[in-house]
């Protein structure tokens, strides 16, 4: 059974100036005083605020806000790429990233044999790199261009395959970023389906889009966030018409 | 701790990722070229024969003698500032990975690893090569360089586990580690003999990079490395062990925010 509790979750991350990234100037700040220009060095960003949810398996979950309010810090900390700074969060269950393109496509090696890295990232078994390898070839329909350098492929040709790739294994907890593109016309279709059938087979879902109508097929559950906090949660009808009817009138919440 | 642990052990279960890494690194770098890997090497032999027709004269040494301590030093010392110099940004160079997928810092320590053992063996192909053509017969005492290579390449990996989070918060000090290797190669005795009494003996003894290097270049030029050689790497390679495990514990958390 997949689960994910997160209790007064916190993340606020520094953004180094220039002289920040140096280990001179931190010394020299050192030696100097820090009282001098304190801060100088960096400037903390809160980018979540006590954030506390809880999902079981079943949920479909949505998030909504404005950019920057927090959605994709969300998913990054539920992927394991950054920690909470503050808070507890504990998650069951083997969690699919997909929201990043930088899956390790490398468009010097054709496109078959860009099937395992990606993959073997996203922490696959042999077992599933092997029916990788067979699947991936037909779904994408590249035909010979699967031995084909991917530096050669069209940017529709290449959405194929990065979409066929976070596609080929399943895990118990999916994350999506608006990213996944699909390519083509004709390919859409095809993609519509099988994401649908991920979807299907794995146990929980946090998605953030800009479509409130996918959203609204997909999910059972529905989190507005605002600047780094989550406003609230709850069914996908009643929150978006409160996001939407906020947005509208130029309402700020306040949590 | 448990978490810099865990790091560090991810490196087992997960080694066909760094495997596949490597494999594609080292595709990257010969691609398109017809002897591909062996471009470098043959360069270094080049350097090498030059210098010795030159320094054996100057260190009153024969061609062969001093061909094979300089080519032995400088394989090592390839294989050795290689692995240091890229220690500094195995996390640099895998920011885009970083920013999609949690990776451990051990399983991209061992691509970059991996990556100058296979470059090591190119080279020590090509060098084995020109000194059997200059005469060099090797004795029994050859076998140890097995446990000295080993011996590196643990030092690169867990050098590695310490320089790739330092280098990423403070981006300065890969080229402040870049100037000091510079410096080592001319202190360390790989151009000039250790046994001929010319340079203070302390550049020698209080050398790490001479321990390191001697595990695999004596049995080479037919000697057991001394005890003292085993005893000085063997311990920097504990120390290493310490620090990397109390550098990822202090970093592993930050690396995100830190690309």
């Amino acid at each position: 059974m997949a689960a994910i509790d997160l209790d007064a979750v916190s993340f606020s991350y520094p953004v180094y100036e220039v002289t920040g990234r140096s280990l001179k100037m931190t010394v020299m700040r050192q030696l100097v005083g820090s009282k001098i220009d304190l801060g100088v060095g960096s400037v903390e960003v809160a980018a979540l605020s006590e954030v506390s949810l809880q999902l079981r398996s079943g949920d479909r979950l949505g998030l909504v806000g404005r950019n920057g309010s927090g959605k994709s810090t969300l998913l990054r900390l539920l992927a394991g790429l950054a920690h909470p700074t503050r808070g507890r969060m504990h998650i069951d269950g083997r969690v699919l990233p997909l929201i990043d393109k930088g899956l390790g496509i490398n468009v010097e090696l054709t496109g078959f044999e860009n099937i395992e890295l990606p993959l073997r990232f996203l922490g696959a078994s042999d077992a599933e790199v092997r029916a990788a390898k067979r699947d991936v070839p037909d779904f994408t329909g590249l035909g010979p261009f699967i031995h084909m350098p991917v530096r050669t492929y069209s940017e529709g040709m290449r959405a194929r395959l990065a979409f066929a790739l976070c596609t080929a294994i399943t895990g118990d907890v999916l994350l999506l970023d608006e990213w996944l593109g699909t390519g083509d016309a004709d390919f859409y279709e095809r993609a519509q389906q099988r994401l649908k059938g991920m979807m299907s087979a794995t146990q929980i879902v946090v998605l953030a889009t800009h479509s409130t109508d996918l959203m609204r097929s997909i999910c059972n559950k529905v989190a507005w966030f605002d600047r780094g906090r989550l406003i609230v949660m709850g069914d996908p009808d009643a929150v978006i018409g409160m996001y939407l009817a906020a947005q509208q009138s130029g309402f700020e919440p306040v949590a | 701790m448990v978490g810099a642990l865990m790091d560090i052990g991810a490196v087992f279960g997960r080694w066909r990722t760094w495997f596949l890494m490597a494999s594609q690194d080292i595709r990257m770098r010969y691609r398109r070229s017809l002897i591909g890997p062996f471009w470098l090497s043959i360069s270094m032999a080049m350097t090498v024969v030059g210098m010795a027709l030159v320094f054996g004269n100057v260190f009153e040494r024969t061609f062969q003698e001093y061909l094979v301590f300089l080519s032995a030093g400088f394989l090592i010392w390839g294989f050795i500032s290689l692995m240091i110099n890229e220690g500094c940004t195995i996390l640099v160079e895998a920011e885009n990975h970083l920013r999609a997928v949690p990776l451990p810092v051990s399983v991209l320590a061992a691509r970059m690893v991996q990556r100058n053992v296979v470059i090591f063996l190119h080279n020590a192909v090509v060098i084995a090569a020109l000194v059997a053509i200059f005469g060099f017969t090797p004795t029994i005492n050859l076998l140890f360089v097995i446990p000295g290579v080993v011996l590196l390449t643990a030092f690169g990996f867990f050098l590695a586990l310490v320089l790739g989070p330092i280098c990423l918060r403070f981006r300065d000090v890969t080229q402040v580690v870049g100037s000091l290797l510079q410096l080592a190669f001319f202190l360390t005795p790989i151009i000039w003999m250790p046994d001929q009494g010319r340079v203070p003996e302390a550049f020698v003894t209080f050398n790490l990079f001479f321990h390191m290097i001697e595990l695999v270049r004596a049995p080479i030029q037919g000697a057991a490395p001394t005890t003292l050689n085993w005893l000085v790497v063997g311990g920097g390679l504990w120390v290493l062990m310490a620090l990397s495990v109390v550098t990822l514990a202090a970093a592993r958390k930050h690396i995100y925010t830190w690309l």
